[in-house]
């Protein structure tokens, strides 16, 4: 899990939804497949709000940098 | 005799050295006086080309040659006193000549002196007015060069001043002039400057915003379609489905999707959305065509 990228576990998540929508699932593996969908998910969100705090970070790094180089003379 | 002839022969040969002939006799008798009565001698003594004077003896012995002679003279001092006296005629009367030639001179000279100081005295005068004259102009040319000297002198110092304050006026004013065109070509260089950098800043500012924006939205997209597929999978979760009211039938282990598969009389399991139920088939509808609920 660790090591698994987003867009790895976003495939993997829409494999899981592909079979748990076809009709042939038994209900053990369906629970499992549930799981492991939901644990991506949060792998997923958890990905997600790391990105978005990092850009946020960089956002506040730039601003901060920007105000020193403003005038020159 | 013979001697006194050849004595006078010999006189008149060189008679330019001599004036005259003295015969005179120191005394003596009457017989001695014989030979001056000679003829011989009185033609010599007559021929003589200069005076002849005799002083032989006194008067009442007269001889030829006494007769002969351009003068006769009783006794030698009688000839002598004569010749002195004539002498010192001659000499007074050269004396008398010697000063009258001087005076005449000496008067002359004088004349011509006193005539030459005069003349040199007026020269001297002359010559000192002329110079006096001539220093007197020469001291008022040089005057007069001085001053125009001085006059061109400052003249060309105060020209030369002016072209100095000109210039300087000038360059004075082409250096404000070149200082205000910097100023305003710096001005203008930091207007452009400023307005490039703020440009600059605008720009990169917007394209921050843009790429945050771009960023944001890519990330809400991926929130949403997670949202999506969280939401799709609790629908299909089967704790959802047995939420509703839906319960799954296992017949033999085996979820059980068709009735004709149960026979009357087979027991099945039914979970629910909490618990289960342990059941037996007692009746059973067929349905063949599309799956239909209700």
């Amino acid at each position: 899990m660790e090591n698994l990228s987003y867009s790895k576990a976003i495939e993997e998540i829409e494999e899981i939804l592909k079979y748990i929508e076809s009709q042939e699932v038994d209900v053990d593996v369906l629970v499992e497949k549930v799981k492991r969908a939901t644990e991506l998910i949060r792998f997923c969100k958890s990905k997600l709000k790391t990105a978005e705090e990092e850009l946020h970070k960089t956002l506040i790094e730039l601003e901060g940098s920007n105000l020193t180089e403003e005038e020159p003379f | 005799m013979n001697s006194l002839i050849n004595a006078f022969q010999r006189c008149s040969l060189e008679f330019k050295d001599f004036d005259a002939i003295i015969l005179i006799r120191g005394g003596g008798s009457v017989a001695d006086l014989a030979i001056f009565n000679d003829y011989e001698l009185a033609k010599t003594m007559a021929l003589m080309p200069i005076p002849v004077f005799t002083g032989i003896g006194h008067t009442r012995d007269e001889t030829v040659a006494d007769c002969v002679a351009s003068m006769s003279f009783k006794t030698p001092s009688e000839v002598a006193k004569f010749i002195l006296d004539r002498a010192l005629d001659f000499d007074s009367k050269i004396d008398n000549l010697k000063q009258r030639i001087l005076h005449k001179v000496e008067a002359f000279l004088n004349t011509e002196i006193s005539k030459n100081q005069s003349l040199q005295e007026r020269f001297k005068l002359a010559v000192r007015n002329s110079g006096e004259k001539l220093s007197q102009k020469m001291n008022l040319i040089v005057s007069e060069i001085h001053n125009g000297i001085l006059k061109k002198v400052h003249s060309e110092k105060e020209f030369l001043f002016s072209l100095k304050q000109n210039l300087h006026k000038k360059t004075n004013y082409i250096l404000k002039t070149k200082e205000v065109e910097i100023t305003n070509l710096s001005n203008r260089v930091k207007m452009k400057m400023r307005e490039n950098i703020t440009k600059g800043n605008f720009t990169i500012k917007s394209y921050k915003e843009k790429l945050f924006t771009k960023l944001k939205n890519t990330l809400a997209l991926k929130n949403i379609e997670i949202e999506r597929l969280r939401e799709k999978l609790h629908l299909l979760s089967p704790e959802n489905i047995l939420k509703r009211g839906y319960s799954i039938t296992y017949l033999n282990g085996k979820v059980l999707k068709n009735s004709q598969e149960a026979s009357i009389g087979a027991k099945v399991q039914i979970q629910l959305y909490k618990g289960k139920i342990y059941g037996q088939v007692i009746n059973k509808e067929e349905d063949y065509g599309e799956p239909k609920l209700f």
